[in-house]
């Protein structure tokens, strides 16, 4: 069972202390969708929110058919999940995921039926009769995730849940929460700052700066299509190569001009018709978009290979053209040495166009 | 009950004086009234003339602020017959206080840094030492201590009520420093060692420095108790030199035939007026020292 | 707090004493402990070992070092005044911690619901522990004079039934040196509870919002037993402090009316100095050390243990 999810004109925070400021969003029934930016973009606040654990300032919340906005977060229908687990820590596993249920009434015979659905969902069998603190940091978060599962909430809420943990294990229980979320089905909606947990969880992603959403859309469409500057530096690592530049205007066609090259932007996918007069801009590559070698077809720059980071299933090598430096994605078998010439070609129907101004995609 | 769902929520809950919140704040005015009540009442009726203390209207405010209680608690009250005031005891509580805070918190400072980083042999041992020697009480060391004063020829004297306050001083400021001294980077210490630096070197210059919050509060800790002390400075003081809690106690219990309690309290108002307000000034302080106090590593 | 001591490595070790590297031994750090091992040895371990002794002796004005065994200590228990005091401890002691843990925990829990104005809140709950004993004994003292005080006041205000009268009534004033404790220390325990409190997962308050339990029920099941350091230490404090009580009973009561205030520490000074009586206020002293070692020591221990067993698993 899922329900959608909409949020009308929120504002939370007033004044000078605004943390988000008149967001919208919809979230559709059954949609995993992340909350992802950096530390006080507004991702918690407005997870805090819809839990109705954080006041609004204007604004309206919606589950399903109700309008939540001044209801008690326990009437809500949400499940959390939260960072530091908090767990009851004087409590057993098997009492951590009954008590709420115990406390509001429910028979003791759903109770036990309940919390053994979801020990067999999460595999939480051997350690009913454990407490928190003989737990470890994966078996814990588990626990934390059962005890959501337990109520048979419509939304889950998820809280940088996986922040406290180390590499190997974040991996291992990323995996976990996505078969969970195919398994269920249900809507669930999860904060984070690490891009990979975003790219590889999310049906959509809402990336978010001082409280204002930058774009939301599919982890695809936001890797190759960014829509505006912020976006494009966020995601991708190792980070967009930009180059500066100038669009111009010439013989009827858009050329891009800076001094390391000069190209013909017919092929260029322009958002809308391709922008009046000339302006500064700033043209952005992925690592992988560069090619390397001469006769591509495309417009090309000489560099030198600086820096080669051998990462095993590929290679990163840095070039510096000109005082730019870029990066550029190879094959692990790559052969070359520091100091090489090489022939970068740059395809520009796969870049992206920022205006320099406004940060915008053109 | 109402809906928790109306259509047009928006915003802000409406959210009224509740019976919870309006109890929580009750609580804690009565609670509020209940602390202030004997310090206004102190207050107030120092103010005042005999005749209205008599007249049993204790919540009362005075007629006129009459200050004549207050000069003779101060310069000509009399406890026997010594007609002195407290200003004697005051100024003898200074003498005592500030030499006594000043050595018992260095002293605690410095062992507390030798315990903490050097650790030579048997450091545990005189740790849990002085830590169970806190707990030790007074009554134990009156005899012997009131013995071995008077064999060094301290017994009566000034030296000697400040060096019993260094002594039984030791486990508080000892704890503090040590338990504040764990919570700075070991790595601090090493790399001054690794620059050569010895043991007073590094004390002076490096930790004393970091040390100042707990400087503050042991000093803040001490100067209170010992300012506040009764039982040592009876002891241990001599009549010459008594303190200012002696003194009053002296003062209001030795009176004979009219029992003037404007005086009384005037003189007890002075007498509480130093620690608190240093409390006062330093509020946030005193919280620091109770909770680093009681932490006991 | 976990234990540092893992983390460093003894001073003497491996670092470099100067450049020949001769003494391992750290004479600076030895010398600087002198004055707390003096203190110590001679000052702790010294008298307690020589008040001991003379309990054992049969002294009376002067030290004697003629053995006498428990003869003191049956003195002592057979003297009515020093099982009076005792009784009154008893009874001042359970009303006076019982009252501060209570009084003081409801006020941390209070200021901590995210009250307006907390620090002033603090401010005026906690000022009782800045002032002497003396001044806290007089005050109450006054307030419960029947003639001057509370009393009179509300009688001539009316109100002829009301009485408060404590002080000066055998089976009450007790009471009053328990009510004029609890006044000076509710805010003692009030810090030490709200610093536990604080202590306490803010994120562990959200779930139970969500969850839906109600706060008295958090309060109950979920915050208090995680407060059990806390409680521990303020216990400890507040027991240790009502064994040793002396200024307040001196200046609220002086012992009396009659005995109904007598309490062992002033029964001790009295043998010393007054009755010059050395035998039975040394073996009084025995005896209030046993009970407060009594006390702490299982009290730290079992703290020592508990914060182990945090550092340990985590």
């Amino acid at each position: 069972m899922s329900v959608p999810v909409s949020l009308r004109s929120i504002d939370i925070g007033y004044g000078t202390t605004a943390v988000v400021r008149d967001l919208d969003l919809e979230v559709a029934s059954g949609e995993f969708l992340v909350l992802l930016g950096p530390s006080g973009c507004g991702k918690s606040t407005l997870l805090n929110a819809i839990a109705g654990l954080t006041e609004l300032a204007d604004g309206e919340i919606w589950i399903g058919e109700r309008n939540v906005t001044w209801a008690d977060p326990k009437d809500r229908g949400i499940g959390m999940v939260f960072q530091s687990y908090a767990l009851y820590p004087n409590m057993d596993v098997e009492k951590n995921l009954s008590f709420g249920l115990t406390v509001a009434g429910v028979p003791k015979a759903e109770v036990a039926r309940r919390v053994k659905r979801t020990s067999a969902i999460l595999q939480l069998d051997d350690y009913l009769k454990r407490r928190p603190s003989a737990l470890s940091g994966g078996q814990r978060q588990r626990v934390a995730i059962g005890r959501a599962l337990v109520r048979d909430v419509d939304i889950f809420l998820f809280d940088e849940p996986l922040s406290n943990l180390d590499a190997k294990l974040r991996a291992e229980l990323r995996v976990e929460i996505k078969k969970l979320h195919q398994e269920l089905g249900s809507t669930m909606i999860y904060v984070t700052h690490d891009q990979v947990e975003a790219m590889t969880l999310a049906d959509r992603i809402a990336i978010m700066r001082n409280g204002v959403i930058q774009q939301l859309a599919s982890p695809r469409e936001i890797y190759h299509r960014p829509a505006n500057l912020f976006v494009a530096g966020f995601i991708g690592s190792p980070a967009m190569n930009l180059i500066d530049g100038t669009l111009l205007h010439a013989e009827g066609r858009c050329r891009f001009q800076s001094d390391l090259i000069s190209a013909d932007l017919s092929a260029y996918p322009f958002i809308s018709a391709a922008p009046e007069g000339d302006r500064a801009a700033i043209v952005g590559f992925r690592p992988e978009q560069i090619m390397l070698g001469q006769g591509s077809g495309h417009p090309e720059i000489p560099a030198v290979v600086s820096v080669i980071e051998a990462m095993g299933p590929d290679t990163v090598l840095w070039c510096t053209a000109g005082r730019t430096t870029l990066s550029l994605r190879m094959p692990g078998d790559f052969g070359g040495r520091v100091g090489d010439r090489i022939v970068l070609g740059l395809d520009l129907a796969q870049a992206s166009l920022f205006d320099k101004a406004s940060g915008a995609r053109l | 009950m109402q809906d928790p769902f109306p259509s047009h929520a928006r915003g802000p809950r409406p959210q009224g004086l509740t019976l919870p919140r309006i109890g929580l704040y009750g609580l804690l005015v009565v609670a509020a009234l209940f602390f202030l009540l004997p310090a206004y009442v102190m207050i107030v009726t120092s103010f005042k003339s005999m005749d209205e203390i008599r007249a049993a209207q204790i919540f009362a405010l005075p007629h006129m602020l009459d200050w004549s209680a207050w000069s003779k608690a101060w310069s000509s009250a009399c406890a026997g017959v010594n007609c002195t005031g407290v200003s004697v005891g005051f100024f003898n509580s200074v003498k005592i206080t500030i030499p006594a805070t000043i050595l018992s918190v260095l002293l605690g400072a410095v062992t507390g840094y030798a315990l903490s980083f050097w650790r030579p042999p048997g450091s545990k041992l005189l740790f849990a030492a002085i830590t169970i020697g806190g707990f030790i009480p007074l009554q134990i060391f009156l005899f012997p201590v009131v013995r071995g004063t008077a064999a060094l020829g301290l017994y009566n004297s000034l030296a000697g009520i400040v060096l019993v306050h260094v002594i039984f001083g030791l486990p508080l400021t000892t704890l503090l420093f040590r338990n504040y001294y764990a919570s700075i980077p070991v790595e601090l210490f090493k790399a001054a060692r690794v620059d050569g630096a010895g043991f007073w070197r590094i004390f002076v210059s490096l930790m004393l420095p970091l040390s100042l919050p707990m400087l503050i509060v042991a000093g803040l800790m001490q100067m209170t108790g010992i300012w506040n002390d009764f039982l040592l400075g009876l002891v241990f003081a001599g009549r010459d030199n008594l303190p200012m809690t002696v003194q009053l106690n002296n003062i209001v219990t030795t009176t004979t035939g009219q029992r003037e309690y404007n005086v009384h309290m005037a003189a007890t108002v002075l007498t509480a007026i130093v620690p608190l307000v240093a409390y006062f000034v330093s509020g946030r302080w005193f919280v620091r020292g109770i909770t680093a106090g009681s932490v006991k590593g | 707090m976990a234990d540092p001591s893992a983390a460093r490595s003894p001073a003497s070790g491996p670092a470099r004493s100067g450049a020949t590297g001769r003494l391992r031994l750290p004479v600076a750090a030895l010398a600087a402990l002198a004055p707390a091992w003096l203190i110590i040895l001679v000052v702790y371990l010294g008298t307690t070992v020589w008040t001991v002794q003379l309990s054992l002796t049969n002294s009376r004005m002067l030290p004697s070092n003629e053995f006498a065994g428990l003869a003191q200590y049956q003195r002592l228990f057979g003297t009515a005044r020093w099982s009076i005091s005792i009784h009154n401890l008893v009874t001042f002691g359970i009303v006076y911690v019982l009252g501060a843990l209570v009084v003081g925990s409801l006020l941390a829990i209070a200021v901590d619901r995210r009250v307006r104005f907390e620090s002033m809140w603090r401010t005026v709950f906690l000022y009782p522990y800045a002032l002497s004993f003396i001044v806290t004994g007089l005050m109450w003292q006054w307030l419960m004079n029947p003639e001057i005080g509370i009393q009179a006041t509300m009688r001539a205000a009316g109100l002829g039934w009301f009485t408060f009268d404590w002080t000066t009534r055998p089976d009450m004033a007790i009471y009053a040196v328990s009510l004029a404790g609890i006044w000076q220390s509710a805010g003692l325990v009030m810090v030490l509870m709200l610093a536990g409190l604080r202590g306490i997962d803010a994120d562990l308050w959200r779930a139970t919002r969500i969850e839906g339990i109600p706060m008295w029920r958090t309060y109950l099941t979920i915050v208090l037993p995680q407060l059990g350091p806390s409680l521990a230490t303020a216990f400890m404090l507040l027991t240790m402090g009502a064994v040793r009580t002396f200024d307040l009973v001196v200046a609220l009561t002086n012992g009396g009316p009659g005995q109904s205030t007598e309490v062992p520490a002033k029964f001790i000074m009295d043998s010393l100095f007054a009755r010059q009586d050395l035998g039975l206020a040394t073996a009084g002293a025995t005896v209030m050390l046993v009970t407060v070692m009594a006390i702490a020591v299982p009290i730290l221990y079992a703290r020592d243990i508990w914060a182990r067993r945090r550092s340990g698993r985590l």
